[in-house]
């Protein structure tokens, strides 16, 4: 480590632990060991002790603790103990982290970080635009989203005045910390590339607000390449129709999402100006992410890439299992890292198979975990095996995080996709037209029997059912005689009505067809018309039989059943980042355990997300593109496996929701695009 | 607990000790006349006399002070913002001075 990197690594810790340790030393009040007699002591000395005082004189005791971060605290309360509980043995702490300081302690940290990454020759030559106007936007972003930002700290004010030192002070801030990116990112923007990886250690959501650094960076980024371009593009163009559209289509609505899990990269709001603002923001983060590549193709390294991929999967393990066994680093991931949400308490049972925390969910690390297996097993064939050494006693974290992570269709697909590398690398089966045939004909075959003698119909119909079953049907209706044993009654009347093989009744109660959601009719209709083409499945059939043996039937009926635009909105979608309408418009009612029925269902599949919010036109578009980039790119470049990988993954999960994974499938798809020579094999 | 009590309420003046009296709502604070009266304060700037000494305990207990705290976060903050991009600009003058 050289004098420069040490140097960074003192002042990285200091700003951590310094405002955390911090306490006035002549009040007199000193932290006591912490049982059920001195929770009084905690309550009425608020603000007074810091965390590490606290922690210090309470690490050896015998008691489990639970550290809260409490964002809506004032300043003066910033890394002390706001609030002590007990609750079934567990102490819980609460430490103010107001959201300002956060932010500023945050944007500090992540931008000494990024001076990590070492300095090329060149040195990136565009104007300062983007960081002249982003914080603005940003400023935008927290009056718009003000439901939001007024839950998260007790100074927001939303108001647009002079007077108002919160946001005049954040602006100030911003403007700040945009030209130290700029700064900092000047010199290193060639080497960004092969960084990327570090998306799944580093999330970077801003404690206490709705936006990520990467955003932040990107959208600064994206702002100087728009500022550069000289013509307007066709996508340019059908980009801005589309806006026009979201913007024009809003209606008065009271609609909140908190963000849960994907906080950071998502509208909270459904108002005018929070649209305009993720609008242009997701525009300019997609420029921001093509100069990224277009700047650093040429010094991409995939030894460099694999050895940053082991890197954070190694570190993700360790902290990971860190994390869920001492408090105090399970709060300091959450907050050094910009998780979206607090890392697990323990390492038993179910909780043991989920890495949240460094992942808002557990399939989508599986996916990163398979994709790093697969570019080690490419990176294997073309690169020095003395190069690759250092790193193959590391591939066991990847493979043990792909075994924790219970994703068993990332597991399926790498085994595929290995099988065909290797093949193609071994020349083990030769393809030919022979060979292509013969396959089809093993399909159709299999398909014919599978149909004859498997429970076809149940299989191709348990889409709908799923779907009905979530629906508010029946709602007036009262409790049958339940023979079935259903757990409601819509459910038994479904049963009923699926078992008689006509679902379509259903809907000829007047209230059930105006309950039921828009696509869940059109999904009905497609499925019991009345003409048959031969050998020609049923597309609604064909769904429902790839749901099933994937495990999505529940979760895409769920979907289908909260569902529910007009014919525009089917057509354009929602608006990017836009939940909101999807999660709170269409009444339905869950068929799901209590205890569950408040979760955040998601639709969990990327073609769904993207559905919602681009429509079924943006769908298209986003899906040819995607097609022309892989039919176009080098089929012997590195990414072009681990890439059909993600995207294979991604249409049965909700990994696109995910900034990490977003990032990661997006530079994969640039890399690809712009990299046609495959220069970089 | 018992030193900040008697940090901002002083010794007991009739011996007595603080026992809490959280449960019980029909309590009743008498006033003791050799005690002299202590004005405390809340986190939000609400103030009290107390008459007692197990009055003025049991409210020290609740988290009430005998000082003001008059925190001004925003006011805090802008100092903050602007320190910090003061230095900035310090350290980049620097920094082309150098170069």
């Amino acid at each position: 480590m050289t004098n420069q990197k040490k140097f960074l690594s003192v002042v990285a810790i200091f700003l951590i632990l310094i405002p955390f340790s911090t306490s006035d030393k002549n009040d007199n009040i000193e932290p006591v060991v912490l049982d059920d007699s001195t929770i009084g002591y905690y309550q009425s000395t608020t603000c007074k002790i810091s965390l590490l005082e606290f922690y210090q004189s309470n690490y050896s005791s015998n008691i489990e603790i639970y550290i809260n971060n409490n964002n809506y605290a004032d300043i003066n309360c910033f890394g002390k103990i706001t609030g002590l509980d007990k609750n079934a043995n567990v102490f819980f702490v609460s430490i103010g982290t107001n959201s300002v300081i956060t932010l500023i302690i945050q944007t500090l940290l992540w931008t000494l970080l990024l001076l990590f990454i070492p300095k090329t020759k060149n040195t990136w030559k565009v104007n300062r635009f983007g960081a002249l106007l982003i914080p603005y936007l940003f400023i935008f972003q927290y009056v718009s989203e003000n439901r939001f930002y007024q839950r998260e700290n007790i100074l927001f004010d939303g108001n647009i005045s002079f007077n108002n030192l919160y946001l005049i002070s954040i602006l100030i801030f911003l403007s700040t910390a945009s030209w130290m990116v700029f700064d900092v990112l000047r010199g290193r923007l060639e080497n960004l590339i092969n960084y990327i990886p570090f998306v799944f250690l580093f999330i970077f959501t801003f404690n206490g607000a709705n936006i990520n650094f990467y955003i932040f960076i990107f959208s600064i980024l994206g702002l100087s390449k728009v500022a550069s371009e000289k013509k307007v593009t066709f996508v340019n163009v059908v980009y801005l129709l589309f806006s026009i559209f979201w913007l024009i289509n809003i209606e008065e609505n009271d609609y909140f999402f908190d963000g849960d899990k994907i906080r950071g990269f998502t509208n909270s709001s459904y108002n005018f100006q929070s649209q305009l603002f993720w609008i242009v923001i997701f525009f300019l983060f997609i420029k921001g992410a093509q100069l990224t590549v277009s700047v650093g193709l040429k010094n991409f390294s995939k030894l460099l890439f694999l050895k940053n991929l082991i890197i954070t999967s190694t570190l993700i393990t360790i902290l990971g299992i860190f994390g869920s066994f001492f408090p105090l680093i399970n709060f300091f991931n959450f907050y050094i890292f910009g998780q979206n949400k607090r890392g697990i308490k323990s390492f038993e049972s179910v909780d043991g198979n989920t890495w949240r925390g460094f992942s808002s969910s557990a399939e989508s690390l599986g996916e990163f975990y398979g994709f790093i297996i697969l570019f080690f097993i490419i990176a294997y064939f073309s690169v020095e095996k003395s190069e690759l050494k250092p790193y193959s006693y590391l591939i066991f974290f990847p493979i043990y995080g792909l075994y924790r992570s219970n994703n068993f269709a990332a597991f399926l697909s790498l085994l595929i996709l290995i099988f065909i590398f290797i093949n193609f690398k071994m020349k083990i089966i030769k393809f030919n037209k022979k060979y292509f045939f013969t396959f089809i004909l093993f399909v159709v075959v299999l398909a014919s029997i599978f149909i004859n003698f498997s429970n076809y119909d149940f299989y191709s119909s348990n889409l709908i059912y799923e779907a009905t079953r979530h629906q508010n049907f029946y709602g007036e209706v009262a409790q049958l005689n339940n023979k079935l044993k259903s757990t409601s009654k819509s459910h038994y009347l479904v049963l009923e009505a699926i078992e008689k093989d006509d679902v379509g009744t259903i809907l000829l109660d007047k209230e059930n067809n105006d309950t039921a959601s828009s696509s869940f009719k059109l999904l009905l209709n497609i499925f019991t018309q009345s003409f048959n083409i031969p050998l020609i499945p049923n597309i609604v059939a064909l769904i429902s039989l790839v749901a099933f043996f994937i495990n999505r039937s529940e979760m895409w009926g769920i979907f289908i059943a909260k569902y529910s635009p007009d014919t525009h909105e089917a057509i354009f979608g929602f608006g990017p980042m836009q939940l909101n309408k999807y999660l709170y418009e269409q009444k339905v009612r869950l068929d799901v355990p209590k205890n569950l029925q408040s979760s955040l269902f998601l639709p969990h599949s990327s073609i769904a997300d993207t559905l919602i919010f681009f429509g079924i036109l943006g769908l298209f578009i986003a899906l040819c593109l995607i097609i022309y980039v892989l039919f176009k790119s080098n089929k012997n470049h590195i990414m072009f496996l681990p890439t059909i990988f993600l995207i294979l993954n991604i249409s049965k999960s909700d990994s696109l929701l995910y900034i990490n994974s977003f990032i990661l499938t997006l530079f994969c798809l640039l890399i690809l695009d712009r990299d046609k020579n495959g220069a970089n094999n | 607990m018992n030193d900040l009590i008697k940090q901002v309420c002083g010794d007991s003046t009739n011996g007595e000790s603080y026992v809490n009296i959280v449960s019980d709502p029909n309590y009743v604070f008498l006033p003791d006349p050799s005690f002299v009266k202590v004005k405390l304060y809340d986190v939000d700037g609400n103030s009290v006399i107390v008459n007692s000494w197990i009055e003025c305990a049991h409210y020290v207990s609740g988290g009430w002070s005998s000082t003001l705290e008059t925190f001004n976060g925003s006011s805090f903050l802008i100092k903050l913002v602007i320190g910090i991009s003061f230095s900035y600009i310090l350290f980049k003058f620097i920094l082309i001075r150098n170069d």
